[in-house]
């Protein structure tokens, strides 16, 4: 997909903001994050691993290990491709239909509609194209 | 003469001596068999190195007793081989208050148990230390 | 160091557990104290029907369709087994119990140790089955880090040296201080690994059904 550079992609990252935000939550996120016991039974909850033939990149431990989880481990300190490729988990592959289920209780929508406001805060917002019925995987 | 009398002498002595003294009189590794202890778990003997016990500076009465009234009472003569009195299971039976596994367990761990700061070689602390397996 | 090992290491270790799930547990409260509410409260449950135990049982087995058991009935029975046995096989192990009475007079019912023995070879092969899962099914193997190999080992170290103990394999006083190490390192690393999830499953799971039950439709999420 060929996309102009906006001015959006030319702002440079404010780790800081980022480092602010996720430290609100904290606690709660990087307890959900620790406790994740990647056992992968949440998979067959989501229905876009089940429609897209059950590629594990679409399992909701997948992506929030991927998206939150990269923005925690790197503490905040991400470059614009990091960005956008979270981008493209939390809003392309993942529609916040909530019935994702986990085991152990661990609430992924929560943790993805986290991860949005990170972006957001960022100034990265979904175009109206990048619809997660046309995901890139 | 004089030197066959001392070859005799001394050769007598030799046999005399390593017939043992009064405080070797029993044989050295005694097996204490566990089928008087509970049924349904069993562990092989255990090979009891008597001697070892006695080179280590202990009395008798440190580990056989006969308590009465808080005292050790145990008449020393009677810690005779072979006399079933002074077994342990003559009176740790099923019926005692302190059956006999307890009471084994009680006695060797009660040291082994302790550490290791005074002793060169460590003493079997587990199960299978004294419980060998073959 | 052995000294330490079969002494202040157990104590150590036992605090740590203990200490470090009540720290996770309060914790827990406190971050989820500030609830959200998207409507009013919902009302109160209307008092239900009295069940009797055949309709108990019926209500179970038809939920059970509901759950793990209908896409997966080979994971549900291993973790459950692991699990119930991973608590339960030491708890009431012969040789466990004779150390609990020689230090503090007591202790819990013993089962043969035959039957003992059986059961830790249980958990062998569940341990084996779930590091069989990380490295052959893609799903699983997608998510997988370094990290969930130790954590694996460090939960099947204990059980793995204790079979060996029993058996009296290779040099027994060394393997019976890795039954120990093994052992107090599990009870150290459950608060704050992914193993906290022994006492989190039941909190997290018990909040998320809350949104539907006693929290009345507040989130604390």
């Amino acid at each position: 997909m060929d996309q102009a550079i906006s001015n959006q992609d030319m702002k440079e990252v404010d780790a800081k903001k980022i480092k602010e935000l996720l430290n609100r939550r904290k606690g709660k996120m990087k307890r959900f994050l620790s406790y994740c016991a990647h056992c992968s039974l949440c998979a067959e909850s989501c229905f876009l691993y089940m429609k897209y033939k059950k590629d594990p990149r679409y399992m909701p431990s997948y992506k929030v290990i991927h998206s939150l989880g990269t923005l925690y481990r790197k503490r905040g300190k991400v470059d614009r491709k990091c960005l956008n490729e979270i981008k493209g988990i939390v809003w392309r592959n993942c529609v916040l239909c909530g019935r994702c289920y986990c085991p152990i209780g661990i609430h992924v929508p929560s943790m993805i509609a986290f991860a949005r406001a990170v972006l957001r805060s960022q100034d990265i917002h979904p175009q109206h194209n990048e619809a997660s019925s046309e995901s890139w995987l | 003469m004089k030197r066959l009398g001392f070859s005799v002498f001394f050769i007598a002595l030799t046999f005399i001596l390593m017939a043992g003294s009064p405080l070797m009189a029993q044989s050295d590794m005694m097996l204490l068999d566990s089928s008087k202890g509970r049924a349904g778990k069993k562990r092989p003997p255990v090979p009891f190195p008597h001697n070892l016990h006695v080179e280590k500076g202990w009395s008798c009465k440190d580990c056989h007793h006969l308590y009465e009234k808080g005292e050790n009472i145990l008449d020393e003569s009677t810690l005779e081989e072979g006399n079933k009195e002074i077994q342990c299971s003559a009176c740790h039976g099923p019926k005692s208050r302190l059956h006999l596994e307890r009471a084994y367990h009680g006695q060797c761990l009660g040291c082994h148990k302790k550490p290791l700061k005074d002793r060169e070689k460590a003493p079997p602390r587990y199960c299978g230390g004294c419980h060998v397996r073959k | 160091m052995v000294d330490f090992v079969q002494g202040p290491l157990i104590s150590i270790a036992f605090i740590v557990f203990i200490l470090g799930l009540l720290f996770q547990w309060i914790q827990f409260f406190r971050l989820t104290r500030k609830k959200e509410w998207g409507h009013p409260p919902l009302p109160r449950e209307i008092k239900p029907e009295k069940k009797t135990a055949g309709k108990i049982v019926a209500s179970c087995l038809t939920s059970l369709k509901g759950t793990l058991w209908k896409t997966d009935p080979v994971l549900t029975v291993v973790t459950t087994v692991f699990h119930v046995l991973l608590i339960g096989a030491p708890l009431f192990l012969l040789g466990h119990n004779i150390l609990l009475y020689q230090s503090w007079g007591w202790s819990l019912f013993s089962l043969p140790e035959a039957l003992s023995d059986g059961l830790t070879l249980i958990v062998l092969v569940c341990g084996a089955y779930f590091l069989g899962r990380r490295l052959l099914v893609a799903r699983v193997r997608a998510i997988t880090t370094l990290y969930d190999y130790v954590v694996l080992l460090i939960a099947v170290a204990p059980f793995l040296t204790g079979f060996f103990a029993y058996r009296q394999w290779f040099h027994y006083e060394t393997v019976m201080m890795l039954h120990i190490l093994s052992g107090n390192i599990m009870l150290i690393t459950i608060p704050f690994t992914k193993l906290g999830h022994m006492l989190f499953f039941f909190l997290y799971r018990f909040f998320l059904g809350g949104e539907y039950g006693f929290l009345r439709g507040a989130r604390t999420w």
